[in-house]
């Protein structure tokens, strides 16, 4: 039984606002970091895009092209922490608290990726993600920006629901995780980068953003009605409808500067004149904040969230001495099936099974037609309690 | 030289193992599972899930194997489905013994012996006790008559579709529970005339509360179903009693105590069920209202005069019968009868049956139950029948789609969801926890509360 945790914290979160009264947030995370560290913005996915207090959100006109990663005048070394900082925890989806960078599966951090930048859970500028723990942060699978391939989006690409909405399920959760930067600065090619084919008209809003010496950049809406080429800059055929006045990119950058890394002034600026990469817009259609999760939250999102509460079971080991009799032959993978014609939507499987079955808002039962070996004690579980009887288990030989 | 002497010695040594391990013979400890039921097969995979590999017998009284009870008030009557949909899954090979008809007439807790009948005695190095529930007799109902009739069984729910297939236009049903007004809703379903008779002011009240209830009763009134509530029969009569002058020509008669008459081609008494302790008297189990367990669910000894209650480590029960503290709740030891609950108890009771009182870990489920009436699903966590306030927490009854949350003290004990079953999970985590903001949770809420202030919470249903 998991639940949605609400952008302000709040286990259970609904699309509607509902709070028990009396509930109160917990203490932010703020970006402290976020000023200083100018790897950030490469972190979180928002290359690129700061404004001009350093944070994500709100206006997004001054372009803050991300450094090169790693410098070239200073190779930053993956041990290079401040002092007196620990290494940030992060939740794994057994509910333990790793430290990251650490080892695991996938072997120690790469040599050029930086232990501080690889948490994307607390080097966000919203704070804890808005679906609890990071989905992406599931391992020390993290992907450093430096990897240029397709990005590895861990548990998001094991299980397989059965829908046609389900490819933009798991997109939406991983969108902002697709636009990361490489040093080059182009956009990386990975499995979302071109997603979705963007042939409409892109239309969103821009709040004014006040930068450092007071101008106004801009007030108004960019209308983007032309094609959005997936790898390459955007090409704007539109009018840019802007109440304000636009500062030339040179300006902007100079404005940026005093703002820069307080402890990395070594990092060379930029030279803006030349053409600067531009991420892929991505359509926000709700203005949901910059990780824009509506999709997914719409969707309940259960199942997806990693920390369970700890099972009451016995902690019974049973003989290892084997019947007699048959042999037991190894059981082959299991294929799950469920009649819609059966399928009253009690949500009592996702109650038992939540990595594996969801009832969504839409009234649809989206579920893992085969789910890994580790979740069929639970897929079993749900199959019996099931009120109408309705999924079916087969195993295939 | 030496190898060659020592070569014997090892084959000897060798031959002396194996006759070791062919004479050595572990004990074979064997369960008997009194009750085919859901709860008696949960047991007995779970057991074989568990590694244990003694026998397993299973006592049942009906001559089927475990089915799917829950279609028959639903499915069975509205005759939707096939009788195929009855199968359970079981997913391990119980290779169990089937004592298929045989009803237990007894159990020797000091001698580890099931009695059975003809004098037959089955021992036992453990035994699940998941007998269910029979139905509850209404007192002066002619059950015997062939136009009244029970709904607790395969053969109940097969007499009545063939009673009800001999031109029956007019149901009387007696009871106002879930077994009931899903009864009611299957017949209206197949376009009979239905009367409902109840003692309560709601339908189901006394499991969902007056008000939720009182949406159902609503429910059933728009779908034209004839309710009788408030109402106690005091009479009947049937076509086949002998000697009643008043007795119809066909159907049956039932006079109600405020003076009224309801005429019936067949009737139905759905009104709960008793536990199934009859052949356990005697034993020195407390078998009052139900078999009565611990929290890990190991049957206890009626005390003595004067002495204590004993656990009785051999004897384990689950399902509608047991009586038990669901700490969840609270520490009173009451029955569950809802399906999901037994099945996870039957689980349970298996688990209890191999680690012993001592190390079992305490049965606390979610009670969760659902139901179906006229397309209106309704499914519930916990026990709202046990909840001194009912607040509608989300939704509305007039669109006949909200969530009804159940407090007792104050605090969380159940929630409702009409037609919103996917939204009840949220109310599920909510066990509990109080609803209402406490005093230390109110100070503690600053000015970031006001924004998040609860929607509706006060609306009444």
């Amino acid at each position: 039984m998991g639940s949605i945790v609400g952008d302000d914290g709040f286990p259970g979160a609904r699309p509607d606002g509902f709070r028990p009264a009396g509930w109160a947030p917990p203490a932010q995370r703020l970006p402290e970091r976020a000023a200083d560290d100018p790897y950030l913005a490469v972190y979180s996915g928002l290359a690129g895009w700061t404004n001009s207090a350093g944070q994500a959100g709100g206006a997004q006109l001054v372009r803050n092209p991300p450094p090169p990663f790693p410098p070239p005048s200073e190779p930053r070394r993956g041990n290079d922490r401040p002092a007196g900082s620990a290494a940030p925890l992060r939740i794994s989806p057994g509910g333990m608290a790793a430290p990251a960078g650490g080892t695991g599966p996938r072997g120690a951090t790469p040599p050029g990726a930086d232990p501080l930048g690889a948490d994307p859970l607390g080097a966000h500028p919203l704070g804890a993600h808005p679906l609890g723990a990071d989905p992406l942060a599931a391992g020390p699978a993290t992907p450093s920006p430096l990897d240029t391939g397709s990005f590895d989006l861990g548990s998001f690409d094991t299980g397989s629901f059965e829908s046609a909405r389900s490819d933009s399920a798991r997109w939406d959760s991983a969108r902002w995780d697709s636009a990361r930067w490489d040093s080059a600065g182009t956009v990386n090619t990975g499995p979302f980068a071109t997603y979705p084919p963007s042939t409409g008209q892109n239309t969103w809003t821009v709040a004014p953003v006040v930068t450092d010496t007071g101008t106004i950049v801009n007030t108004g809406t960019i209308v983007n009605t032309g094609p959005v080429a997936g790898t390459g800059p955007i090409v704007n055929t539109g009018p840019i409808a802007a109440a304000g006045e636009v500062a030339p990119a040179g300006a902007q950058v100079a404005a940026i500067e005093p703002l820069g890394p307080a402890t990395s002034g070594s990092h060379p600026v930029i030279d803006a004149s030349g053409p600067l990469p531009v991420p892929v817009p991505l359509p926000v259609s709700p203005p949901t904040g910059p990780l824009d999760v509506a999709p997914l939250a719409d969707l309940g999102g259960y199942g997806y969230t990693p920390i369970r509460r700890a099972e009451p079971g016995p902690s019974f080991q049973p003989s290892v001495r084997r019947r007699q009799g048959r042999t037991p032959r190894r059981a082959g993978r299991s294929v799950v099936s469920v009649d819609n014609n059966k399928c009253h939507l009690y949500a009592i499987c996702q109650m038992e099974a939540p990595a594996s079955f969801l009832v969504a808002q839409d009234g649809r039962l989206y579920y893992d037609a085969a789910p890994p070996s580790e979740q069929m004690p639970s897929v079993r579980q749900a199959a019996r309690l099931c009120p109408m009887q309705a999924i079916a288990l087969r195993t295939e030989p | 030289m030496n190898s060659r002497r020592r070569s014997p010695d090892i084959a000897q040594a060798l031959v002396r193992v194996g006759q070791t391990r062919l004479e050595y013979k572990p004990p074979s400890r064997r369960v008997v599972i009194v009750g085919a039921g859901i709860a008696g097969l949960r047991a007995a995979e779970r057991l074989r899930e568990r590694g244990f590999d003694g026998p397993i017998v299973f006592v049942g009284e009906e001559p089927h194997k475990p089915y799917n009870r829950t279609p028959l008030s639903k499915a069975m009557i509205a005759q939707v489905g096939r009788l195929n949909d009855l199968r359970l899954p079981v997913y391990r090979d119980l290779d169990a013994m089937w004592r298929l008809g045989t009803r237990a007439v007894g159990l020797d807790v000091a001698r580890n012996r099931v009695i059975l009948p003809r004098g037959e005695e089955l021992e036992y190095d453990g035994v699940v006790i998941a007998t269910g529930v029979e139905s509850r007799h209404l007192k002066g109902a002619p059950i015997w008559s062939e136009n009244v009739w029970a709904l607790r069984d395969l053969s109940d729910g097969r007499g009545l579709v063939r009673r009800l297939a001999d031109n029956v236009r007019h149901v009387a049903i007696v009871g106002t529970g879930f077994i009931g007004c899903e009864v009611a809703s299957s017949l209206r379903k197949r376009g009979m005339e239905v009367s409902v008779i109840g003692r309560g002011d709601a339908l189901m009240g006394s499991a969902i509360g007056a008000k939720v209830g009182g949406v159902m009763t609503r429910v059933h009134r728009q779908n034209h179903v004839n309710l009788l509530l408030g109402r106690n029969p005091v009479r009947w009569a049937t076509a086949d009693s002998p000697k009643d002058r008043n007795r119809p020509s066909s159907g049956v008669r039932i006079w109600l105590d405020d003076g009224s008459r309801v005429d019936a081609d067949a009737a139905v008494v759905a009104v709960g069920g008793l536990p199934t302790t009859r052949w356990l008297q005697g034993s020195g189990l407390d078998i009052s209202d139900g078999v009565l367990t611990t929290a890990a669910c190991h049957a206890v000894t009626a005390a003595p005069e004067g002495g204590v209650p004993l656990v009785v480590p051999s004897v384990v029960a689950a399902g509608d019968v047991a009586r038990w503290p669901n700490l969840r709740i609270d520490e009173t030891p009451r029955r569950v009868e809802h399906w999901i609950t037994a099945s996870e108890h039957g689980q349970a009771a298996a688990d209890s049956l191999l680690l012993g009182p001592e190390q079992a870990p305490p049965f606390m489920p979610l009670p969760r139950f659902w139901t179906e009436q006229f397309g209106v699903q309704l499914s519930g966590v916990g026990r709202p029948g046990l909840a001194d306030a009912c607040r509608l927490a989300e939704g509305s009854p007039r669109d006949l789609e909200f969530i009804a949350c159940y407090t007792r003290a104050g605090k969380v004990i159940g929630a409702v969801s009409c037609n919103a079953s996917s939204r009840l999970l949220e109310y599920a985590d909510l066990m509990g926890w109080p609803l209402e903001p406490g005093p230390a949770l109110g100070a503690g809420a600053g000015g970031g509360s006001a924004a998040m202030a609860p929607r509706s919470l006060a609306a009444a249903v």
